[in-house]
């Protein structure tokens, strides 16, 4: 038996041991763990799961061991996710320090930091967000203002970041900051951790259409940043939120693939409230067709996220075909979400109150929520504009505009 | 379940990308064009795919064949549809060949599978409507059109019902009681029209009850020809954005049709994944069909191919549509190659079924 096949025995039973039944089940949103200096957890056994996770270091899995991390290979993780996939295990943990921020640490920074940060990642003691985009820079990141000035031992930041996911509920930000005007934008760029202790931070929940609260803006006025909190050199910013975007596209590609697993099942709901003839079908022709419609694209997204992964086992790979994930993904689930409420009529447009139930009431919320997957983690139009350049190698246009 | 293509299927690519690009290559298909108003499979070129064995690509090994399955089938029918070529890859080694695969096993049709193999046989395949006696009558009357291939064949598997089942009976193409007539349709390929006047057949055969239905191989290789046409009018489209210059650039910086292309791009990606899935099911159902161990194929099998035909049709609709209009001018001139594309697709994306028949039979399928 190969190495790899005897840390999967190994794995297996280590998984069977320590994670419980409740946690083998689909997570919903208000049960999953996020870290923080306030660590909360919605059950005993999660708090368990936690905890033994913690402990082996695999909240974190590739982090190495010295900052307690479980010190595992690619191959060794991405045995460890097939097998907790297998027996339906949650995520112990989750937060943007560990897919996003733990990563970039690894990659950039000193050693003072990275013996800071990561075993507070690991042990989830401290929960973080992301401060990249503005009011003015959204799709055009790089023309971000959020000024920090070097003065003596800190930084001086002032400005403000916008749709900060849980920016009211985390404890650090790391932030994409304007140290230069000289030169192009991306050049003026620099990467700092901000503790949201720090006096004048101040963040600020966004209602959403949906009654929904996760994004945050979070303003700087006059915030004093340690110099030891600049990753990488000054001005070299950009390269570390680049670096970074492999992490993000991959997580992004993940997320297109198993979109719209989700809770709906329009067949199902479709019988319910339209009815079915006396083969058992549909009633409403029309709508039939529309579900059928959306069940091959379905399948069609879904073979294609399995031909990727099969394509890089065998070593095949088209680093193109991952790249349409997230569009399709997020396109396929509204188009899902819309269906479902044709079918539901009224019955799904709830808003509150035991008039409807809780599935119901969820039904106009996720539709509403669902709206900023396609604008959040890089517009659909910026994917269209990826494939076009990066994919199809259509040139840019010449003039600077349209 | 396979989504790759494994080291023989790459190399089997590779090199029918390379026989078509020398042999059959589109100006050919012009000059045949315009100098005979059809393009039908040249002899010579049909010879050289058969000593490539390709004409036994769905034969067993044990019985002379290269045993390479739909799969090895579908690579050359997709590297044919990019090309335009013309050959007997689809009604002969495919649709005749798994027609006598579906037969009872005799020497009479070994025989036949090895003058295939061999290329001696140069085969066609059709599904006649009449109901015939059983046993059949001495003279096979009848008519039945838009045969593919049959032109250029010399012999003509004819799948009739039978009282006692269905039969598969073999005629002889230049039989003088067996008249062709060539169909001219807009792909400019080869059809006849074919007229039975107490015409004999040379051999006879029982049908297997639990046979795989052609209709299925059919819808996945016409599925396959419809994803290299559309392949390669993408291509072609991309190729002509980066040239062609309006407004003092180069059009394909204009972002709407970079977004109209990169939609299309994602929607050729979907088609390549799905008819490769439906290749590897029917992979697994035809052999089990052709030797008798399964009786029909499975719904996988069914749900997988009915989705390729819808997809593929629609991706082609797109693309050819697109290709024709990014274009521009040129694109509605015969001069372009691009119009050659367009047709060929609309003919192919109402053969074995449209969309909307497969949709349906999808729902069908799916419990819907």
């Amino acid at each position: 038996m190969s190495e790899l096949d005897s840390f999967r025995e190994a794995t297996q039973a280590w998984l069977q041991e320590n994670c419980p039944p409740s946690q083998r089940t689909t997570v919903q949103k208000t049960e999953v763990v996020w870290p923080g200096r306030n660590q909360t957890f919605p059950s005993e056994d999660a708090k368990h799961w936690f905890e033994r996770m913690r402990d082996i270091g695999w909240t974190c899995p590739t982090f190495p061991k010295e900052y307690g991390g479980g010190g595992l290979s690619d191959a060794q993780e991405k045995v460890l996710r097939e097998e907790m996939k297998a027996m339906n295990c949650r995520p112990p943990l989750t937060d943007q320090g560990i897919s996003m921020l733990g990563p970039a640490l690894l990659e950039f920074g000193n050693d003072a930091q990275k013996a800071f940060h990561l075993p507070k990642i690991v042990r989830g003691e401290l929960r973080w967000c992301q401060g990249y985009s503005e009011p003015g820079a959204g799709s055009d990141l790089a023309s971000l203002q959020c000024k920090a000035e070097l003065k003596d031992g800190y930084f001086l930041v002032n400005g403000s970041k916008i749709w900060t996911s849980y920016g009211v509920e985390s404890d650090w930000i790391f932030c994409l900051v304007r140290t230069s005007n000289e030169g192009t934008k991306q050049a003026g760029i620099s990467f700092l951790l901000i503790d949201m202790q720090t006096p004048s931070v101040k963040a600020k929940s966004i209602e959403l259409i949906s009654g929904e609260s996760e994004f945050a803006q979070v303003f700087f006025d006059d915030v004093k940043v340690p110099v030891e909190n600049l990753v990488g050199e000054v001005n070299q910013g950009w390269s570390v939120a680049k670096g970074l975007l492999k992490h993000e596209r991959k997580m992004m590609a993940e997320l297109g693939s198993g979109f719209a697993a989700g809770n709906l099942n329009l067949a199902d709901l479709a019988k319910q409230h339209l009815g079915s003839n006396t083969d058992g079908q549909i009633a409403d022709a029309a709508t039939r067709l529309a579900i059928a419609e959306y069940e091959m694209m379905m399948r069609a997204i879904g073979l294609t996220g399995y031909r990727s992964h099969q394509e890089a086992l065998a070593k095949q790979l088209d680093p193109n075909v991952p790249l349409i994930m997230k569009y399709l993904g997020t396109t396929a689930l509204q188009t899902r979400d819309e269906l479902g409420m044709d079918i539901m009529a009224e019955r799904s447009c709830g808003w509150q109150d035991d008039h409807f139930s809780v599935d119901e009431l969820r039904v106009a919320r996720d539709l509403l929520f669902n709206k900023a997957l396609t604008i959040a983690g890089g517009t659909s139009e910026i994917q269209l504009n990826i494939v076009a350049k990066r994919v199809l190698g259509l040139p840019s246009n010449s003039s600077g505009k349209g | 379940m396979s989504l790759v293509l494994n080291q023989e299927q790459l190399m089997l690519q590779r090199s029918a990308q390379d026989f078509f690009a020398h042999n059959l290559p589109i100006k050919q298909f012009r000059a045949q064009r315009d100098t005979q108003g059809v393009v039908l499979s040249d002899d010579q070129t049909w010879q050289k795919m058969v000593e490539l064995g390709w004409a036994a690509m769905l034969v067993p090994e044990s019985l002379g064949g290269l045993g390479f399955g739909v799969t090895g089938m579908g690579v050359l029918v997709i590297e044919a549809g990019r090309n335009l070529a013309a050959s007997h890859l689809l009604s002969g080694a495919s649709f005749a060949v798994s027609a006598l695969l579906s037969c009872q096993p005799n020497d009479v049709r070994d025989k036949l599978l090895g003058g295939i193999a061999s290329g001696s046989m140069v085969p066609c395949f059709a599904m006649s409507f009449s109901h015939l006696t059983d046993p059949p009558q001495p003279g096979f009357n009848g008519k039945i059109d838009l045969v593919p291939e049959a032109m250029s064949a010399n012999s003509l598997l004819l799948l009739c019902q039978a009282d006692g089942g269905k039969q598969l009976l073999q005629f002889d193409l230049n039989s003088d009681r067996v008249k062709r007539d060539a169909m001219h349709l807009i792909d400019y390929r080869d059809y006849a029209a074919i007229e039975f006047d107490q015409a004999e057949a040379v051999a006879f055969f029982d049908y297997r009850s639990t046979a795989p239905d052609i209709q299925e191989l059919g819808a996945l290789l016409s599925a396959c020809e419809l994803f290299g046409i559309s392949s390669e009018a993408f291509d072609r489209t991309i190729s002509y954005l980066c040239e062609r210059e309006q407004f003092g650039q180069k059009i394909g910086a204009f972002q709407a049709l970079q977004h109209r292309m990169a939609k299309a791009y994602m929607q050729l990606q979907m088609c390549k994944s799905v008819i490769y899935d439906a290749l590897n099911k029917m992979d697994g159902s035809m052999d089990a069909m052709w030797h008798g161990d399964r009786q029909t194929p499975c719904d996988d099998v069914l749900i997988a191919t009915s989705h390729a035909k819808v997809l593929a049709n629609d991706v082609a609709q797109l693309i050819c549509t697109e290709a024709i209009q990014l274009h521009g001018g040129m694109g509605i001139t015969d001069e372009l190659d691009i119009g050659l594309f367009y047709k060929r697709a609309r003919v192919l994306r109402t053969r074995f079924g449209s969309s909307a028949f497969h949709k349906q039979r999808f729902a069908d399928l799916t419990g819907l």
